[in-house]
């Protein structure tokens, strides 16, 4: 992963420096709350219903053990002893005073971590494929590429005031785990005709109000010209973005209204002319980066080696972990393992400071000293031997976060809602608790379904992606439900269906278990999964089972 | 909630240095959680408090400062007639569910030395 | 009800000059930063109603310029220019060498239009006059209005005013990305930047 350099810690001593600055100018009054504002987004930091959130950068979700620790340390010395695992790969804690702030981010800083850019109308925290690295199916990790443009973004004088937040993320795969449809720009790293590397470039993805697929707007950038075409995208957002209403002014809405060829095509003439200018990325840079990526020191299993990881006594519950919890590793003899932060019944992607210096002995000891932060708020241990799975998994036991349901009805994906958010209608954890309860005892049977649950209209729980979405709004003064279905944010991107009246909150526990059971009625065997046989059977039966007349 | 019992209005904010939500009292103090928390039950009164608010904005007390509509029982007890103001008054309703929670914030290192901008780096050990 | 105010200062905080404003001022009419002063500005920045002065350096809107400069022609005493944010560049980009300064308003200083207009101007019409930042011209975004080619700014904010005077805006001074003007590089990697003095 990648590692500072003196330039880059002096970076992020004087962003420290700077925010400390800042802050002392705010509780002096010399900024006004509407000043101070921007600046503090920019840092991470946010003023929530309850208490300040500080949102951490995990570029591209990747983190090594000493970090991870540093984050456990922060969780219990300055905050309520546990932080929140996000849906951009990033981390949050709730409950951080305001002059404490400064010295979170020189800690931070001396783990090589900072709060830059993870809020405000800037580009935000550049995500990737959290298996990059590790799965066969890449051409090339993504990740350099992310981090080249983690650093062109950071406090880009151009782009620090855009219409809006700017998302962007990076995938290498057929199977798109990075959601890159549903982004600002979303890069689809690619193998070209000519043999080399470079992108199809996907813009004005987006979720929230209007909800939007992304447009393909190239197909075959060289890498050399990734900077160069970013530049020229966001130079024409930031010039012709709506400003005039906050629920218009992401790309999405620009390329929507005048349409993405013609979007295109302003595109295509500022990048013709500064193509060729100091952006381009040489070679040598991208080899140079590329180097911080390489594979670690993998021991390959003798020929002749059990490809199934030993089990020693029979034990259905760590084999269903492998089963469900495990992926195919690029190198033979390794596996993926997927960490669940969704226990039954639990807060979905909370840790708490000693589950979390937990994972990171498990990282150290077993995974190549990394581990990743999942967009759907799991954690990952890319690179485990097969050998040692018995013993990451009797660590997992452990710390309670052993649950075998990656995937499955209760992985389920839940933005923090009215529990902390001030924007939110309706609180969305408990939902998700009740609906694990719920299903918890059928979830193999059920198989893969993906839950996202937002408590309000800006999606942050990524309900419009959700197999099953469900959407808080606030009805005649109390929380109520809708109910979307069909959505995925994979490479089969598409956009969930809300299916009739909402529910309350017992009543939309129910509505999903209504839906799971006519699935289950329905499907042509236990081999076709929910997105596929609603795709098959449609809407029809699903609306029927939820809303005609009970016996 | 019935709505044709009389409302009246407390002045809520969140104070700068830790984001609490905090009301204020009738000594003009901002306080964590209704006890005390003076009420508005006149349009001078409300303008009153809205002032007050903007007065304690503009001094950096507090941030973002509004009325929130109450119902008020019997005993005077006070009740949030919006289902988010009684979220935001009682605090998050998991933190029993949230792994390795605890209620109050250590007591701070020692004050570190501070990272002075523009000094070399040192070996980081590994 | 609550105790009453009288007495207490009511002034809003961020006018509230702190005692360390004691020493340093600059006259409240010098409002343009230019090579580290505060000077008077001696360009009059003319209403699209107003008649223009006959003698002093004057900036117009653009839609002024557009009807009146031919019969500019004439006129001895410098033009400038002033845009708003979304205006565009296109129908005035062969007189841009006529102005000695374009000014580029900050209406709300969230508004980042004229950070991307500044670059375009710089680089792409190759604009070499003064370029300056007008509106809301706050400290914290000096430096980042620095890097896209602004060279003089119209100050009013009284913090920003003594940051300036008192050579303490908290900045970044290293960059990862290469700006419009001119900077230092730092060691081999082929983006980083730094500001110098």
């Amino acid at each position: 992963m990648y590692r500072y350099d003196e330039f880059d810690a002096e970076f992020v001593r004087q962003r420290v420096a700077q925010f400390r600055d800042q802050v002392e100018r705010r509780v002096k009054g010399e900024l006004t709350e509407d000043e101070f504002r921007p600046l503090r987004l920019m840092n991470g930091l946010y003023l929530q219903l309850h208490a300040y959130m500080l949102r951490i950068a995990v570029p591209y979700g990747t983190l090594s053990s000493r970090q991870m620790r540093k984050l456990a340390h922060i969780a219990r010395v300055y905050d309520r002893g546990y932080g929140h695992f996000t849906t951009r790969q990033n981390l949050q804690f709730n409950w951080p005073a305001l002059g404490d702030i400064p010295d979170i981010l020189a800690e931070l800083a001396e783990v090589e971590m900072h709060a830059i850019q993870t809020s405000g109308n800037c580009i935000r925290n550049v995500t990737a494929d959290h298996f990059a690295g590790a799965t066969a199916e890449e051409v090339a990790d993504p990740r350099p590429y992310a981090e080249i443009i983690r650093q062109w973004s950071s406090l880009h004088p151009e782009f620090s005031f855009l219409p809006r937040k700017f998302k962007v993320a990076v995938t290498a795969a057929e199977r798109d785990r990075a959601a890159i449809q549903v982004h600002d720009i979303g890069l689809h790293l690619k193998r070209l005709a000519d043999g080399g590397l470079g992108f199809a470039v996907w813009v004005g993805g987006g979720q929230g109000r209007t909800p939007l697929l992304a447009k393909k707007i190239r197909d075959n950038l060289p890498e050399a010209d990734l900077l160069s075409y970013l530049e020229a995208t966001l130079r024409i957002y930031n010039l012709h973005g709506r400003r005039d209403n906050k629920y218009k002014a992401r790309i999405k809405i620009l390329v929507h209204e005048i349409g993405a060829d013609a979007f295109a095509a302003q595109v295509e003439e500022e990048w013709q002319r500064i193509r060729d200018g100091a952006l381009k990325l040489p070679e040598d840079e991208i080899k140079r980066i590329d180097a911080y990526f390489a594979p670690p020191a993998f021991v390959a299993p003798p020929a002749g080696a059990s490809a199934k990881p030993p089990t020693g006594a029979p034990d259905a519950a760590f084999e269903r972990w492998i089963v469900r919890n495990t992926h195919a590793h690029k190198q033979r003899g390794y596996a993926i393992v997927t960490i669940s932060l969704k226990p039954i019944g639990g807060v979905p992607g909370d840790a708490s400071a000693a589950q979390m210096d937990a994972v990171a002995d498990l990282a150290q000891r077993y995974s190549f000293d990394e581990v990743r932060v999942t967009h759907e708020q799991n954690l990952v241990l890319p690179h485990v031997c097969l050998g040692d799975l018995r013993a990451v998994y009797d660590g997992l036991v452990a710390i309670g976060l052993a649950e075998a349901n990656a995937g499955l009805v209760t992985d389920i994906i839940a933005c923090p809602g009215l529990d902390y958010c001030a924007l939110a209608n309706a609180r969305s954890i408990p939902i998700a608790q009740r609906i694990s309860e719920r299903l918890a005892t059928r979830q193999d049977q059920i198989g893969d379904l993906k839950i996202k649950i937002s408590g309000c209209i800006n999606a942050c729980g990524h309900h419009h992606v959700g197999h099953i979405g469900i959407l808080g709004v606030e009805k005649r003064g109390e929380e109520h439900y809708q109910l979307l279905l069909g959505g995925s944010g994979a490479e089969d991107a598409a956009l969930a269906a809300i299916t009739g009246p909402g529910f309350g909150p017992t009543g939309i526990v129910d509505a999903v278990e209504k839906v799971v059971d006519t699935y289950l009625k329905l499907r042509k065997d236990p081999q076709e999964a929910f997105l596929s046989a609603y795709g098959r059977l449609g809407s029809a039966p699903f609306k029927e089972a939820l809303y005609a007349a009970a016996a | 909630m019935s709505k044709s019992a009389p409302t009246i209005s407390v002045l809520t904010a969140n104070r700068l240095s830790d984001g609490a939500v905090v009301f204020l009292d009738f000594d003009g103090v901002w306080v964590e959680g209704l006890r005390g928390a003076v009420v508005a039950r006149s349009p001078d009164e409300v303008r009153a408090l809205e002032s007050r608010g903007a007065f304690d904005a503009a001094r950096n007390i507090v941030v973002e400062p509004y009325l929130v509509e109450m119902l008020e029982a019997a005993d005077g007890g006070l009740t949030p007639v919006r289902f988010r103001e009684r979220v935001r008054l009682g605090g998050p309703s998991i933190l029993g569910d949230v792994p390795g929670y605890v209620e109050a914030v250590p007591a701070k290192p020692q004050a570190r030395p501070e990272p002075v901008a523009g000094q070399p780096v040192h070996a980081e050990a590994a | 009800m609550l105790p009453p105010l009288d007495g207490l200062d009511q002034q809003a905080g961020a006018d509230r000059p702190s005692a360390r404003d004691a020493t340093i001022e600059a006259p409240a009419d010098a409002t343009i930063w230019q090579g580290g002063v505060f000077q008077q500005d001696i360009w009059v920045t003319v209403a699209d109603g107003d008649p223009l002065p006959q003698a002093s350096p004057a900036i117009l809107s653009k839609k002024r310029w557009l009807i009146e400069h031919d019969g500019l022609a004439g006129r001895n005493t410098p033009v400038g220019l002033k845009l708003e944010p979304g205006e565009a560049l296109d129908d005035i980009v062969g007189d841009l060498a006529q102005f000695s300064v374009i000014a580029l308003n900050f209406p709300k200083f969230s508004d980042g239009r004229a950070f991307s207009t500044a670059t375009l101007i710089r680089d792409k019409h190759g604009f070499k006059g003064e370029l300056r930042a007008v509106g809301n011209v706050l400290s914290d975004q000096i430096p980042l209005m620095r890097r896209v080619g602004f060279d003089t700014f119209e100050v009013t904010h009284a913090p920003t005013r003594h940051a300036l005077l008192e050579g303490r805006l908290a900045e970044v001074r290293l960059h990862y990305q290469p700006a419009v003007v001119s900077e230092p590089p730092v060691g081999t990697r082929p983006w980083l930047r730094r500001t110098s003095g």
